[in-house]
Order: structure tokens, then C-alpha cells, then sequence
């Protein structure tokens, strides 16, 4: 099963992206993106939604998830690095 | 790997604690490495919220339901918390519309229990209206009276 199975893809509308082209690399974007969060495993994939999508600080993850905030902190970090290789493509340098 | 990344990340999302905040930063002007990672965890960050995935905490419920189906962990102290909440607002919401339905039978009862009222006093106008109009009339009746006399 996979995490965001149930979310609806959102196209971006703005100048960049109404060309054929555009449309095409953002939804190439959105699977690598979609792709690489079902990576992770459950358990750091749960911290890393709830902190950069639903904005939950460690506190509030620790309580709703009852671990304590050091294991919040060590998920999160593991899964931003896990992130970090798994989406090389779309990271630029500097 | 440098052992400040770990840091860097809790840096990240603002929640360091006051005294480590200066540490992290004066390593940060000076570590390529650390510097790196941050900048490519806030592009990550970036392109998630681009992509603007709609949530909402039913979703969430449903996504921590099926996380702990695969054993992930229990989320029953999400689950039991988000029913809380529902519970709770639905109790204030059922209070609400109770509280308008009183105000408005109190106001129904008042209106019709002040009608008798108001019709006795209406009645009670109109004898005297009539009253009045009589009054020439009696008075006329006695100076014939006395008139005859």
C-alpha cells in the first residue's frame, strides 16, 4: 500500500508550466517525488509528512504519535538524508 | 559525515534550543558539508509544499489507519485524539443548536402567554373607548331628566 495513494495530484497552473512541456516535467517531478517518499520507511515517512506538510512541530508529532521528541528529531533526520539521495535529479547545487 | 548535521536538521525547523542556535550557526559559515545538506533539505522542502498535496485530517487518520494495518506502529493515540476533537466539537455543536432551539421555544411560549394578556387589555381599551363614547349620550339622558323636572 502506498502512503499518498489517496491524495489527489494538484496540477501547478502558473506561466511556467501551462506549456505541453511543463506539464510534463511537473508531473515527472510529482512521481520522483511520490516515488521517493514510499521509500521510507513508514515510520520516518510519518514524521517527514507531518512536519513538512502538515507543519506539526516535534512536540506536537511526539505527543500524537507517542515516541518521544529525540526519536521525532532521529526519524526526521534520517528520512531527510534517505531524501537527500533519493532525489538527486531534482537538487541543484549552491 | 559531520556529526553537526544532526543539528542542522532540528536547526532547520526551529527548534533549537536558544543556547545551541549561535553554535550552529558559527559551524555552518565554516562546514561545506553541513552547509550542503541544509540547502538541499530546504529545496526537498520546497518541492513538496510546490506540489501543495492536499491533506486534511480525516486524510491523515486514514493514512496513520493504514500505516498501522502494515504494522508501522500504533496510531492509536492520533486516532483516539482526533476523535476527541470530533467528539468534543460535535458535542459543542449539538450544545449550540440546543441552546437556539431553547431560545427560540422560551420566545414562542413568551409570545403566546403574553397574548391573553394583550388580548384582555385590548378588550379592556376598547370598554373604556366605548365608555367614553357614551358619556354624552348619559349626560344628555340627565339633563332631559331634569329638564322634564
Amino acid at each position: 500500500m502506498e502512503l499518498l495513494d489517496e491524495i489527489q495530484e494538484v496540477e501547478l497552473v502558473d506561466g511556467a508550466h501551462q506549456d505541453p512541456e511543463g506539464i510534463v516535467l511537473a508531473r515527472e517531478r510529482s512521481r520522483l517525488l511520490d516515488w521517493a517518499i514510499q521509500q521510507l520507511p513508514p515510520e520516518w515517512r510519518t514524521v517527514f509528512v507531518l512536519r513538512e506538510l502538515e507543519g506539526l512541530s516535534y512536540a506536537e508529532i511526539a505527543e500524537v504519535l507517542g515516541i518521544p521528541i529525540g526519536t521525532v528529531e532521529s526519524r526526521l533526520f534520517r528520512a531527510r538524508q534517505r531524501l537527500r539521495q533519493l532525489l538527486k535529479p531534482l537538487l541543484s547545487d549552491g | 559525515m559531520c556529526k553537526w548535521q544532526r543539528k542542522v536538521s532540528v536547526y532547520l525547523d526551529g527548534m533549537l534550543a536558544p543556547d545551541e542556535i549561535a553554535a550552529v550557526i558559527a559551524h555552518l559559515k565554516v562546514c561545506d558539508e553541513c552547509r550542503k545538506a541544509m540547502t538541499e533539505w530546504q529545496q526537498i522542502r520546497r518541492q513538496f509544499l510546490m506540489e501543495s498535496l492536499p491533506t486534511s485530517p480525516a486524510m491523515i487518520a486514514a493514512t496513520l489507519e493504514r500505516l498501522e494495518r502494515e504494522g508501522a506502529f500504533r496510531t492509536s493515540n492520533l486516532r483516539s485524539q482526533i476523535q476527541r476533537f470530533d467528539s468534543w466539537f460535535t458535542r459543542l455543536d449539538v450544545a449550540f443548536r440546543a441552546a437556539m432551539a431553547v431560545a427560540v421555544l422560551v420566545t414562542l411560549l413568551l409570545a403566546n402567554s403574553a397574548a391573553p394578556v394583550l388580548q384582555a387589555r385590548g378588550a379592556f381599551q376598547a370598554k373604556i373607548q366605548q365608555a367614553i363614547r357614551l358619556i354624552p349620550l348619559i349626560h344628555s339622558n340627565e339633563s332631559e331628566q331634569v329638564n322634564r323636572r
